[in-house]
């Protein structure tokens, strides 16, 4: 018996070819993996190799986790030693908030509920309430709203308004100190000087850095802005621009295209939003959509006329041909 | 908020983390985060594809893998990715029937749910792509709808389909006739009515 020929792989009418493609391309968020690696008990193991008691030791941990975890390393580890707290702080930003979009279904709204409807993992259990008493602060909005506040506490009064949900009481009958999940001991961490609310949720959120080289991007940390790109984030951001390079690298340039659109609603305002945009107009130009192409290089000439990218898309799109 | 809580999906049997997460050994444990890692999207999207509402997605992807931790000693080397899927398909397949999926639509609400004419530069073009997609496969058997998604979109062969499903490949191969006409028939339902309402599809 032979075996049929797939649609995508034989001439099939654009709007088939879309709908599939955008199918392939479909895929949890980074913020889903990591909830479902830490509920699983799968995420904390791989931290297992820490032990140190300074607040490096996050960038320490993440580089030898993972080969995929690579590029977190390097940042993480640049963070480490430059603003340890902030990334610390934004990671226990990051969880904690988005506890509060636990409570699932019937509110309509795709993205958000795409990523709030995953079981409440234990993951956030381990912030020690001593944290939430530090911060009187009001509950912060959900995940996707959440400002730039990189204050310490911001997160832990989140979570502690947070009133325990059936699935918190319930399935993490986890003591804030007992933190069964994590492989080595709260690594005590004078270094930071919010030291007993960051340290703790850092180390539970090392494990996630060493799974988004799998992930797809996180659709729910789409907030643009620069302070809470945590490393995972970049990584997601990576990963899904990872797929429009090799569409472009496999000829493919069509293929790129729903990749790049899918980065860019993923994250708006991205970091990697330069090398995107520099990407479409690879794809553009190689599906000879001159002009297309040719308007979004102005576009990126304009805005970033000193990117290292600059050049390659001067050298793509001469602008004398600007019309 | 918190009455909102219980998913109908989680009603069924989502295993609570703590309280039922089995103790398994390390090489099981390693095991299963390479399982976790290789097919965790993979089993995710299934789901979706098969119907699993975009709130109950992460937990089902959960469950099936709680599925695997709990049989990880009977899951052969080699077939973790069989496993993985058949547990997705029956919890596609419970959770469809709990009610947790989108039913089966009329085509009128199949029409209401298809976008008129985004422009190619919007953003959320792909969010309206996927959303006919689903729309289209609603309206498929569900049976029909398996084959297809695991065919089409996931790239298996007739083969480790016909195997998965415990069919003859022939089976597996008429079912993957029917539903690429009733693909095509809905989409192309579709596609013209988003026309006569002035959009391109």
């Amino acid at each position: 018996m032979t075996e049929p020929r797939r649609l995508l792989e034989g001439e099939t009418d654009e709007w088939t070819r879309g709908v599939l493609e955008s199918a392939r391309a479909d895929g949890p968020s980074g913020r889903s993996c990591r909830k479902a690696a830490v509920a699983l008990g799968l995420g904390a193991a791989t931290v297992s190799a820490a032990g140190s008691t300074s607040a490096t030791v996050v960038g320490a941990k993440v580089a030898t986790a993972s080969v995929g975890a690579l590029v977190v390393a390097k940042w993480v580890g640049v963070a480490a030693v430059g603003i340890a707290t902030t990334v610390a702080v934004v990671q226990v930003a990051r969880h904690p908030t988005s506890e509060r979009v636990v409570p699932p279904a019937t509110t309509g709204h795709v993205a958000a509920t795409a990523a709030a409807a995953t079981t409440p993992p234990p993951a956030a259990a381990p912030v020690p309430p001593t944290a939430a008493a530090a911060e009187p602060e009001p509950p912060a909005p959900p995940a996707m709203t959440v400002p730039e506040p990189l204050r310490a506490g911001i997160a832990p009064p989140s979570r502690a308004a947070l009133p325990p949900t059936k699935g918190l009481a319930a399935d993490s009958p986890v003591s804030p100190n007992a933190a069964p999940l994590r492989a080595t001991p709260p690594s005590a961490p004078p270094v930071v000087d919010s030291a007993p609310a960051a340290a703790p949720p850092t180390e539970v959120f090392a494990p996630s850095a060493t799974t988004p080289y799998f992930l797809p991007p996180d659709n729910s940390a789409a907030a643009p802005s620069t302070a809470r790109r945590s490393a995972s984030t970049l990584f997601a951001e990576t990963s899904a621009l990872d797929v429009a390079r090799s569409a472009l690298r496999a000829h493919d340039p069509a293929r790129a295209l729903p990749a790049l659109d899918a980065y860019d609603a993923r994250f708006p305002g991205g970091a990697l939003a330069p090398e995107a945009a520099v990407l479409r107009i690879e794809a553009l130009s190689a599906l000879g959509s001159r002009d297309d192409a040719r308007r979004l290089s102005n576009a990126f000439l304009q805005a970033h006329p000193n990117n290292p990218f600059a050049d390659r898309v001067r050298k793509l799109i001469p602008p004398a041909s600007i019309p | 908020m918190i009455e909102l809580e219980v998913s109908p999906l989680r009603a069924v049997d989502v295993p609570r983390p703590e309280a039922e997460r089995p103790v398994v050994s390390t090489t099981a444990r390693a095991r299963l985060r390479a399982m976790f890692q290789e097919h965790f999207t993979f089993v995710w999207r299934v789901l979706r594809r098969l119907g699993v509402a975009v709130q109950a997605v992460d937990d089902a992807a959960q469950q099936v893998f709680f599925v695997a931790t709990r049989r990880v000693d009977d899951i052969q080397a080699g077939s973790e990715r069989a496993f993985l899927l058949s547990t997705a398909m029956r919890i596609a397949s419970e959770a469809r029937r709990a009610g947790a999926l989108a039913r089966e639509l009329p085509h009128d609400e199949l029409d209401a749910r298809a976008h008129p004419a985004p422009s190619p530069e919007q953003l959320t073009e792909r969010k309206h792509a996927l959303e006919a997609l689903d729309a289209v496969l609603d309206a498929m058997p569900f049976e029909l709808r398996t084959v297809f998604v695991l065919f089409e979109i996931e790239g298996l062969s007739t083969h480790e389909i016909a195997a998965l499903l415990g069919a003859p490949r022939g089976t597996v191969a008429s079912r993957l006739r029917r539903a690429r006409e009733e693909f095509e028939a809905a989409a192309a339902r579709l596609r013209a009515r988003a026309a006569f309402r002035g959009g391109a599809p």
